[in-house]
């Protein structure tokens, strides 16, 4: 049992179709103010549902970080977070994301699996609200940080930690088992490019039309702001991990976050940590540190556009894209 | 020749770094001035003694700050040994002391020569930062810094944080301060930890390199002891050298992988000490540091054994250690 906690952004739009298209048990959505505030971010999300042609609840949150001043990324992502398109839907998304949280692992104690892919606020509340409870999480699967690669908010920093370091930090602290961080170390491998979006666009249909609209402002933004050609779509990782895990390889690791001065922000991970400091410094999650790009591709495309497999097979033999 | 002043907690690696630079035929060590930092004030002060005697070298030492700007820590442990020269027996002459201090010293050389003297900063920057407190326009006369510390993806003493910059980050962010006005030149961990000095290097100076090299040895045996500790290295890491041979020779790293950029310091949180540098310049931030990342770890240590042991010594290296 699966739930996705979201900030639907462009990225997060595409991990919500992969994962409902995919045969992942998908049972609801959350969301949290993040790349687009909740309100607007559950259209988004409830758009991406519409899209991959399933119905699944979406659950508001979170309407701000716990204490930083919030921040969207309208910048990236458009003023809707879908690169203005504005999307109309057919429902409306309901209250109560914490709890409906809580109460699906009460209920299903070590069967769910939460796929966190905006900031950790919910996480964090749901935690400070019942801990005991969210221990009981099959496992906690987090897209944000970065160990050894530069951020993208600042020198050191992530969005998703950086948009909301206390709640980062408190989820990090509360010890869960079975967390495992996806960041920027393997994300900035998945680079949507120009030949992919014109190759989605030649496969035609609403869905086709969907993804190659969603992310025109994004490869914009990727291109003005750090001459990147294509856009890094970092959410889907996680969902392509959740369908095969031998698309990262994650390593133990204590992990805490920064929460003041200049690295604000920042993810600060120990990897390798001598015996004599573990009982100061346990493992508290698995960091992704390798991706295998192509096999991410593969389920991205074939999961999405399975009647397009053979067309995505020969691009990629004859070069175009990969 | 090139002028050149010592700002030192030796400490091993220091140690490898100082004798380097006393072997080579265009450098002369002016003086040294000592930092607490790998031990305390005193044991750094006469380590640097130790070190002018055993070359038998013409200079003194100038006794520097005795305790950090943003106190953390005492010293490095028992990674530099008991004495933070692996123990190994050595002299020192008592006149080799200055009564002048560091950051007198630093200043006054610095305006009799100005544009002319560089600084080899390998253990905490607590003078450089005083010195520049008492006189920064003095200290904007300085015709470059080479400093050990730091690290853009990497800590030692933290998983973000290096040793020097940790044990005063305060006066580290002072010193980068001072980096729009004099070229700073920081060799962090990215690439220190890229050029690790093996047992296979290490057995070989103690072979060919007379006293001199059995000296050096024995003193780094602590040293060697610790990274297998700590990290499961069969060598160590001897960051101070790198410093000093890239100061020599700057072709050790290829320039189109020295970053010239804006680098800030943490001086709060779990963060404290750590560099922060904007390699992809996102920060549009005045420029005042270049951080090599990338280093060509054999040149580095044929150039070592050249200068301190001979061309022939460097000769046989080449041809029985790295083919």
């Amino acid at each position: 049992m699966i739930i996705l906690d979201v900030d639907p952004g462009i990225d997060d739009s595409l991990a919500i179709v992969l994962a409902l298209k995919s045969k992942l048990d998908v049972i609801a959505l959350t969301v949290s103010s993040g790349n687009i505030e909740v309100n607007q971010g559950s259209i988004n999300a409830i758009k991406a549902c519409e899209m991959a042609k399933k119905d699944i609840p979406v659950y508001k949150g979170a309407t701000k970080p716990l204490f930083k001043e919030y921040v969207d990324s309208q910048d990236t992502h458009g003023s809707d977070g879908l690169s203005g398109m504005y999307y109309k839907v057919k429902k409306e998304a309901m209250d109560g994301a914490i709890d409906f949280i809580l109460e699906t692992i009460k209920a299903n104690p070590y069967q769910v699996t939460i796929v966190a892919m905006g900031p950790l606020t919910n996480v964090a509340l749901a935690i400070q609200k019942d801990l005991e409870t969210m221990k009981q999480l099959k496992e906690l699967v987090i897209m944000g940080g970065a160990a050894k690669i530069h951020g993208n908010c600042s020198p050191v920093a992530e969005y998703n930690f950086w948009v909301d370091p206390d709640a980062a930090k408190q989820v990090f602290e509360a010890n869960l088992p079975n967390v495992t961080v996806a960041g920027l170390d393997v994300t900035y491998d998945i680079l949507f490019s120009p030949n992919m979006r014109e190759m989605v666009r030649q496969f035609g249909g609403e869905l086709a039309e969907y993804v190659h609209n969603i992310t025109q402002f994004y490869v914009d933004f990727h291109w003005a702001q750090e001459r990147t050609l294509g856009c890094i779509i970092n959410d889907p990782l996680l969902v392509a991990y959740m369908i095969d895990r031998s698309v990262l390889e994650a390593f133990d690791c204590h992990i805490d976050v920064e929460t003041s001065g200049i690295c604000i922000g920042e993810s600060v991970v120990a990897f390798d940590i001598p015996e004599a400091y573990l009982p100061l410094y346990p493992y508290n999650a698995k960091m992704c540190m390798k991706v295998d790009k192509t096999k991410f591709f593969d389920i991205f495309f074939e999961t999405i556009f399975p009647e397009h497999i053979e067309d995505y097979r020969l691009m990629k033999k004859r070069g175009y894209i990969l | 020749m090139r002028k050149i002043i010592f700002d030192t907690d030796p400490g091993i690696d220091d140690a490898y770094a100082i004798i380097t630079a006393m072997k080579h035929p265009d450098i002369k060590v002016l003086g040294i001035c000592t930092v607490a930092g790998n031990k305390g004030i005193e044991f750094t002060t006469t380590n640097a003694q130790k070190l002018i005697k055993l070359m038998n070298y013409d200079c003194q030492v100038y006794k520097g700050a005795k305790d950090s700007l943003l106190k953390v820590a005492d010293d490095a442990g028992a990674t530099h040994g008991i004495d933070g020269l692996g123990g190994v027996p050595l002299v020192y002459d008592k006149s080799s002391l200055s009564s002048i201090s560091a950051v007198d010293y630093i200043l006054n050389t610095v305006k009799e020569n100005p544009n002319e003297i560089e600084i080899i900063a390998i253990g905490p920057v607590t003078n450089i930062a005083l010195a520049i407190r008492k006189d920064k326009e003095t200290m904007k006369k300085i015709k470059a810094i080479y400093t050990m510390g730091g690290g853009v993806y990497r800590g030692n003493i933290t998983p973000v944080a290096e040793f020097n910059y940790w044990y005063d980050a305060q006066a580290t962010k002072e010193m980068f301060e001072l980096g729009v006005d004099v070229p700073i030149h920081m060799i962090g961990l990215d690439i220190t930890h890229k050029s690790i000095v093996t047992n296979n290097d290490l057995e070989f100076m103690k072979m060919t390199g007379g006293e001199l090299g059995q000296l050096l040895y024995d003193m780094i045996l602590p040293y060697v002891e610790a990274y297998w500790k700590f990290s499961k290295y069969t060598g160590c890491v001897i960051h101070d050298l790198l410093c000093m041979i890239y100061a020599i020779d700057q072709t050790v790293c290829p320039k189109e992988a020295i970053y010239h950029s804006h680098l800030e310091v943490s001086t709060t949180g779990i963060t404290i000490g750590q560099t922060v540098v904007d390699i992809v310049d996102s920060w549009k931030q005045p420029k005042n540091v270049y951080v090599p990342l990338k280093v060509d770890e054999n040149k580095y240590k044929e150039l070592f054994f050249k200068i301190v042991f001979g061309e022939e010594v460097a000769e046989m290296y080449r041809k029985y250690v790295l083919s």
